[in-house]
């Protein structure tokens, strides 16, 4: 009886050395061409070839969507966000599903986060758009509060697959929302062609799925300060966001402006350093991280309550606040 | 006990301590110093070790960057862009910290272990 148990571990033992060895590659690829942010993809694959076939795939998707929902550049033989907030005052534009879900995404995020997350604010964004991309000078208030009275949902209408505006000063603007609808369409296409254990990564955006040969996926949380890691959580089948003040900034005297910008203020929030959401929507997980920015974290945690989802938020004096569950990820 | 089951007892243990020692081994040589690691539109540019000064050059998508290392950090000195996002960025030096040039296709990524597959 002994011996034959040494056997058979003796051959456990050499199976799980034998199948170490076929432990699928990893591979990864880093795109600088899609959402104005910087894209990494990693994949445990069978072959190299099965790789680049993925990526491929994946950054034609990621373009196609890039282009849909570009608010900045308009394309030949594409309905997109650009077109549509150039048009859509004088006349319904046709539009493809892409769009149509993400607005009225939008419509019901606003809807949630009572008026904080607005994707139909880009009148006021693409004010301290223009100052950022200046790097210098601040908007008036005058400047400010015109755009500001050119913000509501209720000026936009879907019907039939056909988009249009009741205000010719009103603009879109899925920034809060784009890389997580990107993130997953994107984790859709890659399950449908056979990709199970891969991170994608758009620019803090990220999606895991599956696991690696060692373990969980493990996502760091950057330390607003800029002193290596915060925190690291480990994670599989869900995605993870981070909305920072250290993203996306310019100076001037002396002061920092950020690119979230609260709607209530007219100006970029101030109560926190980052927020960091965990939840398996990725869609959510990406409006959320913003949303929860431009909100108290009371006002939050009832926000996550409703979309089974956690956070970790670091407050503007450096104080870590975590949700009830965050911990057990870390 | 019987001499069989105990040959048999060191024959695992022997083969258990070398499969653990084998991955031991593969740990260990992934581990090295950190370094600048530079990317062009996707393709390696260049790798630097962090603890040794340099001025680099960078020919990127559309025009030049200039990087410096500089007592174990890495920073753009100057850049032909219109945005300059890579210039006001702060110096890197802790795994996984990047600066980038999208206008250029530029990416200075520090290369080291930190545990995190991303950092964001």
């Amino acid at each position: 009886m002994k011996r034959s148990a040494c056997v058979i571990l003796s051959i456990i033992t050499v199976f799980i050395f034998t199948a170490c060895a076929k432990t699928p590659g990893r591979y990864s690829i880093t795109f600088t061409d899609v959402f104005d942010t910087v894209t990494d993809f990693i994949a445990y694959c069978g072959s190299e070839d099965e790789f680049n076939k993925a990526a491929e795939a994946l950054h034609g998707e990621l373009l196609r969507l890039h282009r849909l929902y570009d608010i900045y550049n308009e394309y030949d033989g594409i309905v997109n966000l650009a077109y549509i907030n150039r048009t859509a005052s004088a006349a319904p534009v046709a539009a493809t599903d892409e769009i149509t879900s993400i607005l009225q995404a939008g419509k019901d995020f606003c809807r949630d986060t009572g008026g904080r997350l607005n994707v139909f604010a880009g009148a006021v964004f693409s004010v301290w758009h223009g100052y950022r991309e200046a790097g210098t000078g601040v908007p008036s208030d005058n400047e400010l509060e015109e755009a500001a009275a050119h913000v509501s949902p209720e000026l936009v209408h879907i019907s039939g697959g056909a988009v249009s505006f009741t205000d010719g000063n009103l603009k879109i603007d899925v920034g809060a929302l784009a890389k997580g609808e990107a993130s997953r369409r994107a984790a859709l296409l890659l399950g449908k062609i056979g990709i199970k254990d891969y991170m994608l990564n758009i620019g803090g955006n990220v999606t895991v799925s599956g696991r690696k040969p060692e373990g969980l996926w493990k996502v760091g949380v950057q330390d607003p300060d800029g002193e290596g890691l915060f925190t690291k959580v480990s994670v599989s089948d869900t995605s993870v966001v981070t909305s920072g003040d250290y993203q996306r900034f310019y100076e001037y005297n002396g002061r920092k402006y950020h690119h979230i910008i609260d709607l209530q203020t007219l100006y970029p929030a101030d109560g926190y350093r980052s927020v960091t959401v965990i939840c398996e929507n990725q869609q959510a997980a990406d409006a959320l991280s913003t949303a929860l920015f431009l909100m108290s974290v009371e006002e939050g945690t009832e926000l996550l309550k409703r979309y089974g989802a956690e956070a970790l938020w670091i407050k503007a004096d450096g104080q870590a606040v975590r949700s009830e569950g965050f911990s057990r990820y870390e | 006990m019987n001499k069989t089951v105990v040959r048999d007892i060191i024959l695992v243990g022997v083969i258990l301590a070398v499969s653990l020692s084998l991955i031991l081994i593969t740990r260990t040589n992934a581990k090295d110093g950190k370094e600048l690691v530079i990317t062009v539109d996707g393709g390696i540019y260049g790798a630097y070790p962090l603890d040794k000064d340099a001025r680099i050059e960078i020919n990127g998508a559309e025009g030049k960057l200039v990087v410096m290392i500089e007592d174990g950090k890495a920073y753009v000195v100057s850049s032909t862009c219109a945005g300059q996002d890579c210039v006001h960025s702060k110096p890197v030096s802790h795994a996984g910290e990047r600066i980038i040039c999208l206008p250029n296709r530029v990416i200075l990524q520090i290369k080291g272990d930190n545990g995190a597959d991303v950092v964001i």
